[in-house]
């Protein structure tokens, strides 16, 4: 373990990656302590507002008019949001990082259900060979076929109400292909090593073996390959919720935050801006350090992506 | 004369193996056709073992004794014959029974790198046998460790660490110790000091015979060194191309080999003096396919003393007239046959 927390430090794109990763999952965790705002209020005189770095003079309303604030009777001032507010005077920031919650839950959920399926499909195929090993990995050449994002709009639309759950299920049943292969190799080549045999020889059954030797020997790889997916499912999620079809408003998600700014990016750039800069930061952090990752547990693995 | 002696033996031997074949069958795609072919990798393999008493199977490599050893530990189910094992067989018992026989016949490794997980400490290495066979409570079992880990001559503290901490020989230690925490009585030893430093084949060996005579265990000795066999073994079977060709008593089969191949393979063994000339003709080419055997003798493609017979019929393994105990499948000793013939 100490070396390769060691190991680590001194990868420094993967160590950037933990800092990425590290600093938005501290975000999402504590969301409501740090958060400004609520992520769903709208300010109904603060709409459309600059970020407050960004504003040195008094907003003005379309006809060109300092707008004041009803209650103190004063111009209003930005200074109260830090990135600014969206059409309806919702927080940007307060948005991105309860935003954060919703991305990075998804991401990893879905990666974990994705990984139990591929792990298991994979050492399955792998370790008995023959016909079991022919059928799952057609069936895996079948899922592996279809564009994995319209085979997710495909599950999702099979739900009356799509949800958080309805984008683990989707993503997580759809992610899983490059996993089970991945395994499927690995438990390939281990099952000829000769601890194997020797655990066949003092008596283990199939389901240890594969539980208690093959599968503590794959987790290099399977901690390589979950990294990287969930890099994978936090943009897909974000891509679903663009879509309209994933994370439903007013619940804040990049990629719905995206979809709502899409028509207003010349006028207030800083509604779109800043939540693909989260979501690309996210992505890039999980895939550093999981290139990082494999560059330390496992040289050998060179997947093609 | 040979049958009777075989059914006596049953009662008393440890192991009884009667007419092993084992085939691995695959698809040729030479030609327009596939065809489906065996490789004969052991073919009628019989031989019996005493109790403490350690065995040698020798032979080139490919010859089929890993094959023979692992049928014998149940890691393969053969093709044909019969293991019998203090006089039941094999075949025949009932799962729960089988595994209380299995647990009596354990392996040892040739390779100390690959035979150890590398994921699992040593202390959870030598305890996974008892776990799985639910022998034992968590403390009984960790104090089999510790008493495994001095009889093998492990240090006391090695439990908590990893395999790739410890040398060839102290792994190959470790691979002994999981073979013995079950207290067998055969131990099927697939060239366990073959991957090792000269200087620790010996200590491995000693380990091994130590360990024979404190717990009356009998050994099938799997090795191609025969100085390695010389030293370990009381009684030798050589093995070729997925037959026995000779068997019998150390002393006997070094002082006089008669099988063509044994008299090659111990001309082979250098000696260490440049002035002492070969013996015998070397045997040159490789050996046949197991594939497409030839007709008649196996051997007979690279025999210097190769005779017309040999090319069509089979010689059987026969005990020599003079010496009951050592056998030889080969015409030049098997007068009755050339009469029959």
């Amino acid at each position: 373990m100490r070396w390769f927390f060691e190991k680590l430090l001194r990868h420094r794109t993967a160590f950037a990656g933990m800092v990425i990763i590290t600093v938005f999952v501290l975000a999402a965790i504590a969301a409501p302590l740090i958060a400004p705002h609520s992520p769903i209020v709208q300010f109904k005189c603060y709409t459309r507002l600059a970020p407050s770095f960004q504003e040195h003079t008094p907003p003005v309303d379309d006809e060109g008019a300092v707008r004041i604030d009803p209650a103190s009777g004063q111009p209003i001032k930005s200074q109260r949001f830090t990135l600014g507010t969206d059409f309806h005077g919702r927080d940007i920031l307060s948005r991105i990082i309860h935003g954060a919650q919703v991305s990075l839950l998804v991401g990893v959920v879905a990666t974990l259900i994705a990984l139990f399926i591929g792990i298991v499909i994979g050492s399955l195929a792998g370790y008995f060979g023959g016909w079991v090993d022919n059928a799952l990995m057609r069936l895996t050449d079948t899922f592996f076929a279809f564009p994995s994002i319209l085979l997710a709009i495909v599950i999702l639309a099979t739900f009356q109400r799509p949800g958080i759950w309805a984008l683990f299920i989707a993503l997580g049943f759809t992610g899983w292909t490059g996993i089970a292969r991945v395994i499927r190799g690995q438990i390939l080549s281990l099952k000829e090593q000769e601890f194997i045999e020797a655990a066949r020889s003092i008596g283990a059954g199939n389901f240890r073996i594969i539980t208690r030797h093959l599968f503590p020997n794959c987790l290099a790889p399977i901690i390589v390959l979950g990294t990287l997916a969930v890099a994978e499912n936090v943009l897909s999620e974000a891509g679903l919720s663009f879509l309209g079809i994933g994370v439903q408003p007013p619940t804040p998600s990049w990629g719905n935050m995206l979809a709502e700014a899409r028509g207003n990016l010349v006028d207030m750039p800083w509604w779109g801006v800043f939540p693909g800069l989260a979501l690309a930061l996210t992505v890039l952090g999980f895939n550093l350090f999981g290139d990082g990752l494999r560059d330390i547990l496992d040289p050998r693995l060179r997947i093609r992506r | 004369m040979l049958e009777s002696r075989g059914i006596m033996a049953r009662a008393t031997q440890l192991l009884d193996v009667r007419g092993l074949v084992k085939h691995f069958p695959f698809v040729q795609r030479r030609g327009f056709f596939p065809k489906q072919v065996a490789l004969r990798a052991v073919d009628d393999v019989s031989f019996s073992l005493a109790r403490k008493e350690v065995m040698g199977l020798v032979g080139e490599s490919g010859c089929g004794k890993t094959t023979t050893g692992k049928m014998i530990a149940g890691l393969l189910s053969p093709t044909a014959g019969e293991i019998f094992f203090e006089g039941e067989n094999l075949a025949g018992l009932s799962t729960d029974k089988k595994r209380i026989v299995r647990r009596r016949i354990q392996m040892v490794f040739q390779d100390t790198v690959s035979s150890l997980n590398p994921r699992m400490k040593v202390g959870a290495i030598l305890q996974e046998p008892l776990l799985v066979n639910h022998i034992g409570a968590a403390k009984e079992r960790r104090e089999r460790v510790a008493e495994i880990l001095d009889e093998v001559g492990l240090p006391p503290d090695s439990s908590g660490r990893y395999p790739h901490e410890f040398s060839g020989g102290q792994r190959q230690r470790i691979g002994i110790g999981r073979a013995l925490i079950l207290r067998p009585d055969l131990i099927i030893a697939d060239e366990p000091v073959s991957a090792l430093d000269v200087s620790i084949q010996a200590q491995i060996i000693n380990l091994l015979l130590e360990l024979r005579d404190t717990y009356q265990i009998s050994m099938l000795f799997i090795a191609h060194d025969l100085s390695v066999v010389r030293a370990a073994c009381e009684r030798v079977a050589i093995m070729y191309l997925g037959r026995i060709v000779e068997m019998g008593d150390t002393e006997s089969i070094f002082a006089h080999p008669l099988h063509p191949y044994t008299r090659a393979l111990l001309s082979a063994v250098p000696v260490p003096d440049p002035a002492v000339k070969l013996s015998v003709p070397p045997i040159t080419d490789e050996a046949s396919s197991p594939v497409n055997l030839p007709l008649g003798c196996r051997f007979a493609a690279r025999c210097p003393l190769v005779m017309p017979l040999c090319r069509h019929a089979e010689p059987e393994l026969v005990s020599e007239r003079s010496e009951p105990s050592h056998s030889v499948a080969c015409f030049l000793y098997d007068k009755v046959e050339m009469a029959y013939e």
